[in-house]
């Protein structure tokens, strides 16, 4: 299973609390639940905002078990998906500041070549997805995350607001800037190097 | 916060919000109808609006991942069992590890004894702590196994704030 996380249905917040009283109560099935059901958008979240792959899937794994360990914490006054969100850009910027790592350039997966546009011009096709990654990284952090939240994530404007506790506003315009740059990066990627 | 642009140069300051919502699909139908009047006759935005458009649908398929029962099983591999931090505690593993500090301060009480004063027995040199002078809570706080028992435990050691009560670690 892949593809774009786009969103989340309304039923998710009350089927999270569920999960969330029984893993408290000591129900690890619970947890193991909660895990499977954001796994994929963690580990995708992280990797954007660190870079590194496999330094990636220990930052999501080290959210997870920070949010297992404070769940008693958890007062339920933000949606549960909000507060491990926060968690896991939380572990990302512990990870950043620990390691200062600009997003280096991964080796570039074969497969990400197989998925490269078959047709069209950059403009009009999906962009190699090494590339974008590699452009990421030269993006300032706090655009990175609410590009990432709002693009890769699905969340929407208001919820990026209240994760990164800024106004609407400012989150706009953090995409809006984020996209451009990214968008600017991409063109000079583009400029043969001699 | 303002970071100067980019590649969307002439993008007009008034339409960023709008062109950033409008591939999203969240625009008003009063927005849309204002966007589009003035994209009619603006071509930094109508530029805009296409970089927009295309970073938000390659951003997705660039990061998408597919689910990794491997990842699931580590994180649960890494979860305490389940029981108060005391009924986890491995005193077998315990007792192991600490099994050379109570020989130092056995033989530290042995020397003790035959001297009668304490005196540092070992050849570390004249600024370690002598072995006798090591209490007990000292010695539980040289256990890194203790300590990731108590930070598993409560979970606060790094805990913050994010100025709506609720506390993210
Ligand atoms: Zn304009």
């Amino acid at each position: 299973m892949s593809g774009p996380a786009r969103g989340f249905p309304p039923e998710d917040a009350d089927e999270d609390r569920d999960l969330v009283d029984r893993a408290r109560r000591g129900d690890q099935e619970a947890f193991r639940r909660i895990v499977e059901k954001y796994e994929r958008r963690v580990r995708g979240l992280v990797w954007g905002l660190v870079g590194d792959r496999s330094d990636a899937e220990d930052v999501a794994q080290e959210a997870f078990l920070r949010a297992f360990r404070s769940l008693s914490s958890f007062g339920g006054r933000s949606s549960f998906r909000t507060w491990l969100f926060q968690i896991a850009l939380n572990a990302a910027r512990t990870h950043r500041q620990s390691r200062r790592s600009r997003l280096q350039p991964e080796a570039v997966d074969p497969a990400d070549l197989e998925r490269a546009p078959e047709t069209g011009s950059v403009e009009q096709g999906l962009i190699a997805r090494d590339r974008l990654r590699r452009a990421l990284g030269q993006l300032p952090a706090d655009m990175r995350e609410a590009v990432l939240l709002r693009d890769v994530e699905g969340f929407e404007y208001r919820e990026i607001a209240e994760l990164l506790d800024i106004p609407i506003g400012t989150v706009e315009s953090r995409i809006f800037r984020g996209r451009a740059r990214l968008r600017e990066a991409l063109a000079a990627q583009t400029i043969p190097e001699t | 916060m303002d970071h100067s642009t980019t590649r969307s140069p002439g993008a007009c300051d008034e339409y960023v919000d709008l062109l950033a919502r409008s591939v999203d699909g969240v625009l008003t139908e009063t927005e849309r109808v204002r966007l589009d009047a003035h994209a009619a006759s603006c071509a930094a935005c109508r530029q805009a609006l296409a970089d927009q458009q295309l970073i938000r649908t390659s951003l997705s398929e660039a990061l998408s991942l597919d689910a990794s029962p491997a990842f699931v099983a580590r994180v649960l591999s890494q979860l305490p069992e389940s029981g108060r931090w005391f009924d986890r505690l491995d005193f077998r593993r315990l007792t192991w590890r600490l099994s050379p500090v109570a020989a130092g301060l056995a033989l530290a009480a042995a020397f003790v004894v035959a001297t009668g004063q304490p005196t540092v027995t070992d050849a570390a040199g004249p600024d370690s702590i002598p072995p006798a002078a090591l209490s007990f809570d000292e010695v539980i706080e040289s256990s890194d196994m203790v300590t990731l028992l108590w930070q598993a435990e409560g979970g606060q050691v790094e805990a913050g704030g994010n100025g709506e009560g609720e506390v993210i670690p």
